[in-house]
């Protein structure tokens, strides 16, 4: 999956959006995942100790600033939702 | 006389919670903890502000699940008037829970989204306690000319992640009748109860 990698408004976290348009099912995903919050429009999940917000277009966020990281979850978390 | 300081960990409000102190009214700072949308690092913010201003507790109040349960079931766009909303009317019954007569807030006009004129007339309908606003009118460098000054500048400017219960395009003309007809769909007295009943007392 081709991904792009920005800084959030806050500058304390990294949103990973892929660059093909998808739409996730998030309710019908959410079981795969030790979820905090599911809505159709957002998963908030643990995940390695940080909070990690999934929404439906695809995009992901992961509060750090280390980019090989952000990258390493977001592969995993879209192996499980794409 | 006593008033709720509703309490974020931005710029705004600890600078609102200053000039009402200086003026005499005896204050308490009330924070609402919107986690897992905003993280441990924002409610230190607010805490760390809290105790900067010389408070000694601060109420913190758990205002995530009730974020969730419109996000569920509602227009997203209302997402931050709603939020509003429901913090003022926790805030009335904390009020009234904690011999409070007042709720003063940092609100800005047109500062944010949720702050537009027609955005502040359809949250202050959710109550009926008066609401103190004293920045009101004043400008971003006012404000932050303050902040700087009593010293809470550079914790409201930490770099903390934002909070992700805002959606992308956030209503900037919100009314009554549209949010009304948004909260039948959901039980907002349960959720006024439910926070009210989880907030808790945190000493600095």
């Amino acid at each position: 999956m081709d991904f792009e990698i920005r800084k959030c408004k806050g500058k304390a976290a990294l949103t990973i959006n892929p660059k093909k348009k998808v739409r996730i099912d998030l309710l019908e995903k959410a079981k795969e995942f030790d979820c905090l919050v599911e809505t159709p429009v957002m998963l908030i999940i643990k995940y390695e100790d940080m909070i990690i917000n999934i929404y439906e277009n695809g995009k992901v966020r992961v509060p750090t600033l280390d980019e090989e990281k952000a990258k390493k979850i977001a592969e995993e978390i879209y192996k499980v939702i794409l | 006389m006593k008033a709720l300081l509703l309490l974020s960990g931005g710029i705004d409000s600890p600078v609102a919670g200053f000039l009402m102190k200086k003026k005499g009214l005896d204050l308490l700072p009330v924070y609402f903890d919107n986690y897992p949308f905003s993280l441990e690092e924002t409610k230190q913010r607010a805490l760390d502000n809290a105790k900067k201003l010389d408070f000694e507790e601060v109420l913190v109040v758990p205002h995530g699940g009730t974020l969730a349960e419109f996000m569920r079931s509602c227009n997203r766009k209302y997402q931050c008037v709603f939020c509003r909303r429901m913090m003022l009317r926790v805030a009335e019954c904390l009020a009234e829970k904690h011999g409070a007569k007042a709720l003063v807030t940092g609100e800005n006009l047109a500062q944010v989204a949720s702050q537009t004129l027609h955005n502040l007339l359809a949250e202050f309908k959710a109550v009926r306690i008066p609401i103190i606003r004293p920045l009101i009118g004043f400008d971003k460098e006012e404000i932050i000319r303050i902040a700087k000054k009593i010293g809470t500048y550079e914790i409201s400017t930490r770099p903390v992640p934002c909070c992700t219960a805002v959606p992308r395009k956030p209503a900037t003309t919100a009314t009554e009748e549209a949010l009304l007809g948004e909260e039948e769909k959901i039980s907002v007295e349960e959720l006024v109860e439910k926070e009210v009943e989880g907030s808790r007392i945190v000493r600095l």
